[in-house]
Parts: structure tokens; C-alpha cells; sequence
């Protein structure tokens, strides 16, 4: 193919809540895009804000759920949208990720086919153990998280869109895990071609430890959505992808010892945590509460 | 969401300078077409291997004519073959679409298409050169055409409708495969259609950056800019009655009342038959009645 004749994208970003930071998230990639479907859940709007963004360019399409329906239903109102106005592949985006230049925009559509679900932009240099070769800019990996993708909208309406009743966590992998189910393929760039913003960073100094680390802290209703829908999916997988059980179950082993170990405010997370594992024993699913 | 899919439909004939940046301009808009129908009228130059390019596209069907079809012709041939149903929208070859056209003319469309009707949409253009400077900023300003004051009897004076800017519904589409003749252009025909038994409907934007260049395949006497000189000579032309003022116009009315007459109401039948009957009037007379019917 000429790499002029590149392929025409729509993209769309999920805001909640959103603050100033996510125009110039949104400047970072809104150039590359024929449309941005800005799908805002956020309940009550920041009016000056979407003035602002509705005011950066004229394809911006602005839609308002009036509610947080969750980053699924938010996702697959996008795509829904992408794909009655034709548009084959749909850039996700968050409200805390940019990308670091054009690299992505230029290369995704190169050595890719029919058998691509998803095309992911790496935020770290790392590989990790999953990741194979698969051309010279591009890794296979088993999963992407929800940022930064060109999802294969063709795909996405074939294996039948985000799963809408996990509401948040666990979103991404679900769909991943969904792609290859059905042998559709997902790849990552091999250079770190974004910034994402994962939770808060909280340091640690202060309990005067002598390493300074920092890690990721998320609001405590996040937890519940955690260890809900890990649960979800380790029964969902059971028998199709083991390996991704086996893993997801340690992670929320370790998520658990951290809170214990680490946390401030431990009996607020844990009740969240504890409230997940009741509402998945009971198929409680959706919104917290609802 | 959009009730029906849209098929632009392009028509080429040795169009390699500018048929890229055409293209582009549709791949770049904010909706997409379902599908964009290519026919190429036998070009001799690059344009079929600039178009194949793009030949692992979904979106981009190309046909190539075994002879040359001319352009109305060809314009048919692509309508044909674009997806039964679909809305259908023009394309020259060496014109570039602001991002929202299809957007526009398809929202348009959407509020007026009652899939019994014929319909037609269309807009305002710029005109640029064959460097993309922008001659004229509006079509319309330039030609004093104020679009509100357009009806069946200021039409058959002269068309306005402009094919690169038109979207029609499938009502329309067919009416187009019925047109039995290539004398006339398929603008000014549709055009009439609409805005006598069909629905017209304009959009006073300029979504279409149109060029206009020694290449032009269709080029209206009427925006050909002409010197004093000339323009002193047609007039003589047409006093001395060496040329017949509005000459093609008659002519098209009266293919137009042939073909229509029993779809054509009897007011609408009386207009075109009080324009016809000018035919042999004074060539001042006419000119003095296309003003006072504009005005």
C-alpha cells in the first residue's frame, strides 16, 4: 500500500469528571483523526470545560450519557457511532493518556489485515513475557489496556462490542481475552509511543522507608470493580485461557496483601474490596449500588 | 444514526494532477461514504494507476470503460452501479471537500427524504486555481445567485445547482437512470426535477473548494470569465439575432415538459410553456423578463 493513501480514523475519548489536563491530552492526538467522539459520563458537566473542547475544532462531536454508564457502554457508544458514519478502526482514548508525536498515526496501518482486532500504543519501553514479534514496529501481546487503541470496528460489532455490566475494571481485558478467543490477533508498539496517567501516584516516604517507591493508588470504589470483575473473568475463562486465570488470581491475591501491608485508610478498601466478592457471588454486576 | 448508507460517486477522464488530492478530501471527512464508485472514461493518463493505490481499500470501487461514455454518461453508469438505495453524491475529479460535507448534506438529506419523493440537497462552492488559491470566495456572490429566490420559473433561465455539491435520495437516482438524454448536464436536470414535482433543498455553505483550471471538462459559458471585448461581441451577436439568447434553455425546457408533462402539475405546466413561448421574442424582451422573473 502507499504509504500516503493512509486509512481514515475516528477516534473517541471517555471523559469523567474530566479536568483542564485532557484538552492537552486531546491536542496531542486530534490532528491525526477524521472525528472525535468526545463521550462525556461525567453527571454534572464542567460547562466551561466541554465549551472549551467543543470549541477546539470542528470534529469534535460531543455526546453527554446524562449518567456514568461506565467506560464500556461509553466505549460502544462511540464505536456505535464510528461505525454508522463508515469508519472501519476507532482510536480509545482516556482522558489521562497523550501521545508523544506521530509515530502511532503513521505506522499502525502498515502489515496489518482483517485478522487485526486491535492495534495498542505502548506507555512503557518494557516488554513483557507474553509479547512476540510480529513486524518491525509491532509486538503480538495477549493484552492492551483500554488507552491508546485503533480498535477493528468490523470486529468489535462481530464478537459483539465491551462487556457493558463490568462498568469499569476489567473492561480491556475482557475484550482482549474475547479477540482471541474467536483467533483475532493484538498488537503493541515496540517503542513507548504514550504517556498514560494510571491512578494516583502515592508515595510512600513518609512511613520513612528507605526506598522511596511510588505506586498506583486508585479511589477505593475502584477496588470493588477490581476484585468483582477479576472474579467475573477467572470463572468467565475458566476453561479457555487458564493461564490468564491462574495470573489475574495472583494479581488479585497481591492486590489484596498490598492493601493489608500498604494502604492508607486499609478498612475502606478492604470494605470495597470485600463488597466486590459478595456482588460477584451473588451476580451482582453493573454499577456499584445499582 | 444515519437511515440510509451514502455512495459517492466519481467520474474521471485523465484527471492524474488533481484526482489524489480529491480523494484524500473524501477519506479525510468527518462521515464516511459507504462506498465510493470510480468510473473512469477511458483515461490515457495516470489516473487508473493513481486510483489503484488505493486498491486495497474497501471503501474505493473503481470501473474502467472499455469507450468513452462522456460525462453525463459516465455519471449514469456510476449511479448505476452504486448500491441500490443509497443516497448518492457527487464527485468531480479535481476538487477538494471541506471536511463536513457529507455531514451536512446527509443531515440535510435525512430531514427531507420521505424515500417516495425525488430530492436533491445542494451548496455554495468556492472557486480556486490550479494551485489551490481561492479565486472566488463564494460561487453564488460571484453570480448574484440568491438561492432563496429560486424556483421552478427563475430555474428554466439558467441552472444554478452545481453537481459537485449535490446529494440526492434514491427516488431521485432513479429518475437520473431514466434521463434518455446526454445533451443536457445531469445538474440541470435534476435540478429542474426537484424543485418541480421533488423537493429542493439548498445549503447556504461553500463545502466544496472547486477548481477551475485549463483542464476543465465542464466549464459554464457562464462563470468562463470574458473580456469587454467579448463580451461586446455576444452582445451584438444577440442583437443582430446571429445568436439565439437562451438558446440551450429552451431546448431544455422542452425536453423537460416532453418527458414530465404528466408528472408536472398545471401550474408548473404553465410556466415552462409561458417560458417556451418566449422563444422568438425580442432578444431585449428576454432579457428584460429573466430580470424581472430573478427580481
Amino acid at each position: 500500500m502507499d504509504p500516503g493513501n493512509k486509512k481514515p480514523l475516528a477516534g473517541c475519548i471517555i471523559l469523567y469528571n474530566p479536568t483542564d489536563s485532557a484538552i492537552k491530552n486531546i491536542e496531542s492526538y486530534l490532528d491525526f483523526l477524521n472525528v472525535l467522539y468526545v463521550i462525556d459520563n461525567t453527571e454534572c458537566v464542567d460547562e466551561k470545560l466541554v465549551k472549551e473542547i467543543k470549541l477546539l475544532d470542528s470534529k469534535i462531536v460531543y455526546v453527554h450519557q446524562g449518567e456514568n454508564k461506565g467506560v464500556a457502554s461509553a466505549i460502544n457508544t462511540g464505536a456505535a457511532l464510528a461505525l454508522s458514519s463508515n469508519y472501519q478502526w476507532l482510536l480509545t482514548m482516556d482522558q489521562d493518556s497523550n501521545f508523544l508525536g506521530s509515530d502511532f498515526f503513521d505506522s499502525w496501518h502498515t502489515n496489518i489485515n482483517d485478522t487485526v482486532g486491535l492495534i495498542a500504543a505502548s506507555y512503557t519501553d518494557k516488554y513483557d513475557r507474553w509479547q512476540k514479534d510480529y513486524s518491525e514496529l509491532y509486538n503480538e501481546i495477549h493484552f492492551a489496556v483500554t488507552s491508546g487503541n485503533i480498535i477493528n470496528l468490523k470486529l468489535w460489532e462481530a464478537i459483539g462490542g465491551f462487556e457493558e455490566k463490568l462498568f469499569i475494571d476489567e473492561v480491556d481485558h475482557d475484550y482482549c481475552l474475547k479477540l482471541r478467543k474467536y483467533g483475532f490477533k493484538i498488537l503493541i508498539s515496540k517503542k513507548k509511543l504514550m504517556k498514560h496517567m494510571v491512578g494516583e501516584l502515592y508515595d510512600r516516604l513518609e512511613n520513612g522507608s528507605a526506598k522511596s517507591k511510588t505506586f498506583i493508588l486508585h479511589s477505593p470504589l475502584r477496588y470493588y470493580y477490581i476484585s468483582r470483575n477479576v472474579l467475573y473473568l477467572c470463572k468467565k475463562y475458566f476453561f479457555t485461557d487458564f493461564d490468564f486465570v491462574i495470573c489475574r488470581f495472583y494479581y488479585l491475591i497481591k492486590t489484596l496483601v498490598k492493601i493489608l501491608l500498604k494502604y492508607p485508610d486499609k478498612v475502606v478498601y478492604l470494605s470495597f474490596f470485600f463488597e466486590g466478592i459478595k456482588d460477584f457471588a451473588l451476580s451482582k454486576y453493573n454499577k456499584h449500588g445499582h | 444514526m444515519y437511515q440510509k448508507k451514502v455512495s459517492v460517486i466519481i467520474t474521471t477522464f485523465n484527471g492524474s494532477k488533481y484526482i489524489k488530492k480529491q480523494i484524500d478530501s473524501i477519506f479525510a471527512q468527518s462521515i464516511l461514504p459507504g462506498e465510493i464508485i470510480v468510473c473512469d472514461d477511458h483515461s490515457s493518463d495516470e489516473t487508473v494507476t493513481l486510483l489503484n493505490s488505493y486498491a486495497n481499500n474497501d471503501i474505493l470501487k473503481i470501473h474502467v470503460n472499455d469507450k468513452k461514455l462522456g460525462v453525463v454518461g459516465n455519471f449514469k453508469k456510476a449511479a448505476k452501479i452504486a448500491k441500490q438505495g443509497n443516497w448518492l453524491v457527487f464527485a468531480d475529479q479535481d476538487d477538494i471537500w471541506i471536511p463536513q460535507k457529507l455531514q451536512k448534506l446527509v443531515d440535510a438529506m435525512q430531514a427531507i427524504d420521505d424515500n417516495i419523493t425525488p430530492a436533491l440537497v445542494y451548496s455554495d462552492l468556492t472557486i480556486i486555481d490550479k494551485d489551490d488559491n481561492v479565486i472566488y470566495e463564494s460561487f453564488w456572490d460571484k453570480q448574484k445567485i440568491r438561492p432563496e429566490k429560486i424556483n421552478l420559473a427563475t430555474l428554466l433561465y439558467g441552472n444554478i445547482v452545481t453537481g459537485c455539491t449535490m446529494i440526492i435520495n434514491y427516488p431521485m437516482a432513479e429518475e437520473f437512470f431514466l434521463m434518455d438524454t446526454i445533451d443536457y448536464l445531469h445538474d440541470e436536470w435534476l435540478s429542474l426535477i426537484a424543485y418541480s414535482f421533488g423537493k429542493a433543498k439548498f445549503l447556504n455553505e461553500k463545502l466544496v473548494l472547486y477548481r477551475e483550471h485549463e483542464y476543465n471538462v465542464t466549464l459554464s459559458e457562464n462563470y468562463k470569465p470574458l473580456g469587454i471585448i467579448d463580451n461586446i461581441k455576444t452582445e451584438i451577436d444577440y442583437l443582430s439575432g446571429k445568436r439565439k439568447f437562451l438558446a440551450r434553455q429552451f431546448e431544455l425546457a422542452n425536453a423537460f415538459l416532453v418527458k414530465y408533462h404528466d408528472k408536472l402539475n398545471a401550474a408548473q405546466i404553465h410556466i415552462i410553456e409561458n417560458f417556451i413561448k418566449q422563444e422568438d421574442d425580442n432578444y431585449l424582451l428576454k432579457r428584460f423578463k429573466r430580470r424581472i422573473t430573478y427580481s
